[in-house]
């Protein structure tokens, strides 16, 4: 594999970007991957333009037609209100995939300059960080989340500040045990010999090195923070009536559990489909950076 | 003669303090390397070359490893008491370094051509397309082939060769003063190996750039060297120019190697080897390192550690069997 060399007679062009070919090339043997992904694209565009698809106003009432099962007019049926569950649900997709994303980036992002920090330099700042994030990781995630949120309030906002905080560690630890191997490679070695700064090896020889397992992880964490959104809001805590959230449909559907069944079943079947779609895309995203897993494939 | 030296290295002691004690990695060592000369440390693994290279460099920082004592002379500087950030403009730009793994020494994300043009950016100021324009320069001295193309692909599409090609190129990118070569070609077949000398030997000649050469193969330090350090048990225990050492080796150890290497045409069916191993750091026998596997050894050799007889032209020897040289 390390002789790897390429026909010295190809041209420039296809030459270039090999990684990003390799990769593609990857990811396209898994199948179900490339299904996740492509339904994720779907529901990208749901949620750019989910106003506009939308057959009704998310708060439009109509208590004429309240709690009726799908039909022509209302692909999910209605709520209690008359409103319609289609269109709700389609706007729940912003929501979710927005604090899904907003989170976990957020938190990739602090999570990983901790990490790039705290295992490159060790010492005591490294022993201090490190054991306060064991703390926060100590505690299962949604439980903590619901500590913050009773600390800062119910509220959509400080739902997503609760998941930043408790994403965090996640980052912390994965980027700062790859920066540990990475920092005592023999490239990281010849870069300082060669006087590069202790930031440009950080940030462009090491960060490099870890985003393949940060890409994973990311994805798979985007999916843990649109549960945990909607547990939140489920439980009451994270977002507020009538925000059109999953969570919160899945929790005012409750009443009508027995009468209803479509109340339930299309806010619940958006989370899944979501959720698995993120985890399906993580586990392909893994496969295809992984040289290890894939030449044995 | 001593101003002609470059790089002084006076009593360096480089010791490595782990938790079961102190290992010294390199104990009282000296040395000078002259400008525009090669010179070559030789000695079995663990005997503390690679250390002295990484105490030049000032790479142990991080590591358990610490300069406890001694100087290091360059340019008028004693490089252990600058800060980090002097050292750090140093390296690079005057004392660069190659390394063993050619394998792994180039950063398998970025493109090759940016690696070394980093280094003329990081050292020398120049803009994205000058660098760039220095890079194609650099490799194409380096004897790489489609250069150009080349400087766009990343180090797994290289060769070992190539690769080795390429970090020499990034070592001499800013024209340094000293390079290091830590074992620059251990990890390359043979025929690939004695290419890579020719280079090194020829881009020495252009640049008059020092050398310091780290190996365990004589074969090499004869083809490259014009002095040599024979190094035992984290200190010199011969050193003189190449063709003193290689014809009048005085030191049982120097003579041991020597022996050690396989002649064509002999009909030995072993070859010569020192017996016994490089005692534990930890353990080290009083009195000379080198008396428990040492043929010549006396009883004063267990007790009291040889100094350096000087035989004059800079061939010292710590060993001693030269004292009767002196004495009569």
């Amino acid at each position: 594999m390390f002789f790897k060399k390429k026909n010295p007679m190809v041209t420039e062009e296809n030459d270039m970007d090999t990684r990003w070919s390799d990769f593609l090339r990857n990811f396209k043997k898994q199948k179900t991957a490339v299904v996740a992904f492509f339904v994720l694209v779907l529901l990208f565009f749901i949620a750019i333009f989910c106003y506009k698809i939308a057959p009704y106003g998310i708060n439009e009432y109509n208590y004429a037609e309240k709690l009726q099962g799908p039909s022509m007019a209302h692909l999910f049926g209605t709520d209690e209100f008359g409103r319609d569950l289609f269109s709700r649900v389609l706007c729940g997709t912003r929501i979710s995939l927005s604090i899904g994303f907003i989170t976990v980036t957020i938190a990739t992002v602090i999570g990983s300059v901790i990490g790039l920090f705290t295992g490159y330099y060790g010492g005591i700042l490294d022993g201090i960080t490190m054991r306060i994030l064991d703390a926060v990781y100590a505690f299962p995630g949604l439980i903590l989340a619901i500590a913050i949120v009773a600390i800062l309030g119910p509220g959509l906002a400080n739902a997503a500040i609760a998941i930043v905080i408790f994403c965090i560690p996640t980052y912390a630890r994965l980027v700062r045990s790859c920066t540990l191997q990475l920092k005592n490679s023999v490239y990281v070695r010849a870069a300082k010999c060669l006087g590069a700064s202790d930031l440009r090896i950080l940030f462009k020889h090491i960060l490099p090195g870890v985003f393949p397992d940060v890409i994973v992880q990311y994805s798979l964490s985007v999916s843990g923070s649109i549960m945990t959104t909607a547990s939140l809001s489920f439980l009451g805590m994270g977002a507020m009536s009538p925000t059109p959230e999953w969570g919160l449909l899945l929790s005012n559907s409750r009443t009508y559990f027995y009468s209803c069944w479509h109340y339930a079943v299309f806010p619940g079947l958006a989370i899944v489909i979501t959720v698995l779609c993120f985890n399906l895309l993580g586990d392909g995203l893994r496969m295809a950076l992984d040289p290890k897993l894939n030449d044995r494939a | 003669m001593e101003d002609k030296n470059i790089l002084e290295v006076k009593n360096l002691c480089t010791y490595f303090f782990t938790d079961r004690g102190v290992v010294k990695a390199v104990d009282g060592l000296d040395f000078d390397l002259e400008e525009g000369s090669v010179l070559g440390i030789v000695g079995e693994s663990g005997s503390g070359k690679s250390v002295t290279s990484l105490a030049i460099m000032d790479l142990l920082r991080g590591t358990t490893g610490k300069v406890v004592e001694g100087e290091i002379w360059f340019q008028g500087r004693n490089l252990v008491e600058l800060s980090e950030e002097e050292r750090r403009m140093i390296r690079g730009k005057d004392i660069s370094m190659i390394f063993q793994e050619p394998m792994t020494s180039l950063n398998p994300t970025i493109k090759v051509g940016e690696q070394v043009a980093e280094v003329i950016r990081l050292h020398q100021g120049a803009s994205k397309q000058e660098a760039m324009e220095r890079t194609i320069e650099i490799l194409k001295e380096t004897g790489l082939p489609r250069v150009e193309s080349m400087a766009k692909e990343y180090p797994f599409q290289l060769s070992g060769g190539q690769r080795q090609r390429v970090m020499i190129a990034m070592a001499l990118a800013c024209r340094p003063k000293i390079l290091i070569a830590d074992e620059p070609t251990t990890a390359l077949d043979v025929t690939i190996q004695a290419q890579i000398l020719e280079l090194m030997k020829e881009l020495q000649k252009k640049s008059g750039t020092s050398i310091i050469f780290i190996t365990h193969s004589l074969g090499v330090v004869a083809e490259m060297c014009d002095k040599v350090l024979v190094m035992y048990c984290s200190k010199a225990v011969e050193t003189g120019d190449v063709n003193t050492i290689f014809l009048e080796p005085k030191h049982p150890y120097t003579q041991g190697l020597l022996a050690s290497i396989p002649k064509i045409g002999s009909q030995a069916d072993r070859l010569d080897s020192i017996p016994g191993n490089v005692p534990n750091p930890k353990h080290m026998p009083s009195g000379c390192k080198f008396a428990p596997r040492c043929a010549f050894a006396d009883e004063r050799c267990g007790q009291e550690e040889p100094p350096f007889f000087d035989y004059g032209n800079g061939h010292k020897c710590r060993c001693w069997l030269c004292e009767k040289d002196f004495k009569g």
